[in-house]
C-alpha cells in the first residue's frame, strides 16, 4: 500500500514575523515543516511500524525552500518524496487538482493532509483533495486504525467526537492529539540525504492556472461586525445572501 | 568558500535544539538548587538522546559513534552550549578522543562501553602543583614484573564521582621530562584507588570535581594507553578537537543563549517611558555581543574545517580558546548589566550563566597559556599565522 503525506513549510511558530505596510516581511525568518503535517508523516510511520506493508511518500507543492520540510519528513522516515516546485501562490482548489493527479498516478490508497495551515490558516486543502479524487474524507482526525481495506477514524465534530468507518482509498486530515511526532534521529538525518527527491515543475503537471490572485497584503484593522443570524437554516441562508449582496456587495 | 549549512546540518541542529528545550532545559533549575541531577532523570535523558543517535557523536562509526566531521561536531556542540555541563555530559556523553588510542582488547574493555554509555571515564591529569605545566606531575608509575605500580594524586577530576574509570597521566621515566610521561586506564574499583572529596566550585553545579589518590595501585600492561613515554603527546594530539568543541563551540552557544535573553529583556523593560533597547548605551552592548559572537563562531568553524582538511589546527584552536572564552565572559557580563538588579538576583538564571562562564577562561589551558602559545607560534612562523596572502 502507498501512503502519501502532503506537507508544506511554514514560518517557525517562535519566529518574529514583521507586518509592514506592504505585507508580511519573511526576511530572516526560520521555516519549519508545518506541525499539522508532521502528524500525518508520523501516523504513516506508525502504521508501518505496527505491521502495515507500506511505501511512504511525501509530496509538497511550493517554492524551493520547501525542500527543507521535505528533508525533515524523509529524516523522520518517509521513503521518498516529490516536490512540485513553484513560486506561484496557488489556491487550495488548484493545488488539490495537481496533487490529486499525482496521487492517482502513484496509486496511493491513503493520503494525509494537515488539518489547517499554520501560516494562512486555511483548512481547505484536505477536503479539496478528497473532492478532486472523489474519495471519502475524515477531517480533524484524532485516532486512526487501518483494518484490511477500511479505515476506522475518530474525529472532532461540532458536538464532540465521532467514530466512523471509511472504505479505502481515503483522505485524512490530521490534527493535534492524533500522535506525538518524533524528532528525526541522527542516523536517519544522514540516511535522508540519499533518499529520492523527485522534482517537478508546474509545466510537468499541466501548467494549472489558479482561481485566485494575490494582489496585496495588508493588516486587518477593521473590527468584525460579529452579526449572528438567527432562525432556521433556510431563512438564515436567505438573509446571509441578502446581506452579502446588498450590504457587503461581494456577490 | 561556501558558508551555507546543508539541510542535514540544519536538521541536526534543530533536533538537538528541540531536545534540549523539551527535555534538558526544564531540569536546569532543579540541578542548580539540589546540587545534583537525580539518577533516574539522568538515565531518562541518556536513553532518549541515545535513541536519537546523539550520544558519543564524536566517535568514529567503527566504534559505534556517529563519526561526525569536526565541522558537524562543532555545529552540534554549539547547540549543546545552550544547556549546562552536567546535562550535556549525561545526555550527549563525554567520550575523550584519547581513548581512540585503545588497541586490541582495550577497545572492548574501555572504549566501546563509553560509546554505548555503559561506562564513563574522566581525565585525571591536573595535580595541585601541575596545572598548565602538565609535565610537572608527581604521580609515578614504576614497572613491575607484570605491568605497573601507580602512586600519587590528582585533583579537579571532572565528573569523578560518577565515572567508573580514569585516564591518568603518570611519570614513567623521571629523567625524560615531558617525554617520560605515559597514560594509564585505571578502574575506580582497583585496590589502592581512593576518591577524595568533591571540590565545590563557583559554578557548574551538578558536576563533581574530585581528588583522586593512588596508593601502589597494581596495573597490568593492558592498562597502558597508547605508547609508553608519549602520554603528553597523545593528550596534545587529541585534546585539541575536544577543546574546540567543549570550550569554543559551547562558549558560542552559551553566549547566543544569554544574548537572546538579554535582547528580549531590553525590548520589554521600560524606563523613562520607553524600552531600554532604545537607549544607545544599551544598544552598544547588544551590538558588541552580536559582533563578537559571530566572530567567535567563524573562528570555531574555520578551525574545525582545518581539522577536517587534515591540517594541524593547534594554533587556530588556541586562538579560539582565548577568543570564544573571553567573548562569553563579556557577553554574560553585559547581560548582568542590562538585567541590572535582576541580573544579580537568583530569581533569574543570568547570575548562574555569569558564574558558569568564568571557568571558560581557565580550564583547558588558561587564556594566558594560549596567548603564550599563539605569541610563540607567531614569532616562530611569522606572517603565515595571520596573513592569508603571505
Amino acid at each position: 500500500m502507498k501512503i502519501i503525506s502532503i506537507i508544506k513549510q511554514v514560518p517557525d511558530a517562535e519566529a518574529r514575523i514583521r507586518a509592514t505596510a506592504s505585507g508580511i516581511d519573511l526576511e530572516g525568518v526560520t521555516f519549519v515543516i508545518d506541525g499539522m503535517d508532521e502528524y500525518g508523516v508520523e501516523q504513516s510511520l506508525r502504521l508501518r511500524e505496527t505491521g502495515l506493508d507500506a511505501e511512504l511518500i511525501s509530496i509538497a507543492l511550493g517554492p524551493k525552500r520547501f525542500e527543507e520540510a521535505i528533508r525533515t519528513s524523509l529524516a523522520m522516515g518517509s521513503d521518498r518524496a516529490i516536490h512540485i516546485e513553484t513560486d506561484e501562490a496557488l489556491d487550495p482548489i488548484t493545488q488539490a487538482k495537481v496533487l490529486a493527479n499525482i496521487i492517482k498516478e502513484e496509486g496511493a490508497e491513503l493520503v494525509f493532509v494537515g488539518g489547517k495551515e499554520a501560516d494562512w490558516d486555511s483548512a481547505a486543502l484536505g477536503p479539496a483533495v478528497a473532492e478532486a479524487l472523489g474519495w471519502p474524507h475524515s477531517d480533524w482526525t484524532t485516532k486512526l486504525v487501518v483494518s484490511g481495506s477500511s479505515l476506522s477514524v475518530t474525529h472532532d465534530s461540532d458536538e464532540g467526537s465521532e467514530t466512523l468507518t471509511l472504505p479505502l482509498p481515503a483522505v485524512v486530515t490530521t490534527q493535534q492529539g492524533l500522535n506525538e511526532p518524533r524528532y528525526p534521529t541522527l542516523p536517519n538525518i544522514m540516511k535522508a540525504k540519499r533518499k529520492e527527491l523527485k522534482k517537478l515543475a508546474l509545466s510537468d503537471v499541466g501548467s494549472p492556472s489558479g482561481k485566485t490572485q494575490l494582489l496585496r497584503q495588508e493588516i486587518q484593522t477593521k473590527s468584525r461586525l460579529n452579526k449572528v443570524l438567527t432562525g432556521d437554516a433556510a431563512e438564515a441562508a436567505k438573509e446571509l445572501a441578502r446581506l452579502l449582496h446588498e450590504e457587503a456587495k461581494v456577490i | 568558500m561556501d558558508f551555507s549549512l546543508s539541510n542535514e546540518q540544519k536538521l541536526l541542529m534543530q533536533t538537538v535544539r528541540r531536545f534540549i528545550a523539551s527535555d534538558l532545559a526544564p531540569l536546569e533549575e532543579e540541578v542548580e538548587s539540589e546540587g545534583e541531577l537525580a539518577p533516574e532523570k539522568a538515565k531518562a535523558i541518556f536513553k532518549k538522546s541515545q535513541e536519537l543517535g546523539l550520544y558519543a557523536t564524536n566517535i568514529p562509526v567503527e566504534f559505534g559513534g556517529a563519526g561526525l566531521s569536526a565541522v558537524d561536531t562543532m555545529l552540534l556542540e554549539e547547540q549543546f552550549g545552550h544547556t549546562t555541563d552536567i546535562l550535556i555530559r549525561r545526555a550527549f556523553g563525554n567520550v575523550y578522543e584519547v581513548l581512540l588510542k585503545c588497541q586490541g582488547s582495550q577497545i572492548e574493555r574501555w572504549l566501546k562501553p563509553c560509546v554505548t554509555g555503559d561506562r564513563t571515564a574522566s581525565i585525571a591529569i591536573t595535580e595541585p602543583n601541575a596545572g598548565s605545566d602538565a609535565a610537572a606531575i608527581k604521580t609515578r608509575a614504576t614497572k613491575t614484573k607484570n605491568g605497573w605500580r601507580l602512586s600519587g594524586s590528582k585533583h579537579f577530576v571532572s565528573d569523578g564521582l560518577y565515572s567508573d574509570f580514569f585516564i591518568v597521566s603518570a611519570v614513567t621515566e623521571p629523567t625524560a621530562g615531558s617525554r617520560g610521561i605515559s597514560l594509564f586506564l585505571v578502574d575506580k574499583a582497583s585496590p589502592g584507588v581512593t576518591v577524595g572529596k568533591d571540590q565545590k566550585m563557583m559554578g557548574l553545579r551538578g558536576t563533581s570535581h574530585v581528588e583522586l589518590f593512588f596508593d601502589e595501585v597494581e596495573l597490568s600492561q593492558d592498562n597502558l594507553l597508547g605508547e609508553e613515554g608519549k602520554g603528553l603527546r597523545h593528550i596534545l594530539e587529541t585534546l585539541g578537537r575536544v577543546r574546540l568543541a567543549q570550550v569554543g563551540a559551547r562558549a558560542v552557544g552559551k553566549a547566543c543563549h544569554v544574548q537572546s535573553l538579554m535582547v528580549d529583556y531590553a525590548q520589554n523593560r521600560e524606563q523613562f517611558g520607553k524600552t531600554i533597547s532604545e537607549f544607545q548605551l544599551i544598544q552598544q552592548m547588544i551590538a558588541d555581543n552580536t559582533i563578537e559572537i559571530n566572530a567567535a563562531r567563524l573562528m570555531v568553524l574555520s578551525a574545525a574545517f582545518s581539522i577536517d582538511q587534515g591540517h594541524d589546527a593547534r594554533d587556530l584552536i588556541s586562538m579560539v580558546k582565548v577568543h570564544a572564552a573571553e567573548t562569553l565572559g563579556r557577553v554574560v557580563d553585559r547581560a548582568v548589566q542590562v538585567f541590572g538588579g535582576m541580573g544579580f538576583c537568583k530569581e533569574l538564571p543570568i547570575e548562574r550563566y555569569y558564574r558558569d562562564a568564568r571557568i571558560y577562561r581557565i580550564f583547558d589551558g588558561t587564556s594566558e597559556i594560549h596567548r603564550t602559545v599563539i605569541a610563540n607560534s607567531t614569532l616562530k612562523k611569522g606572517d603565515a599565522l595571520f596573513d592569508m596572502g603571505a
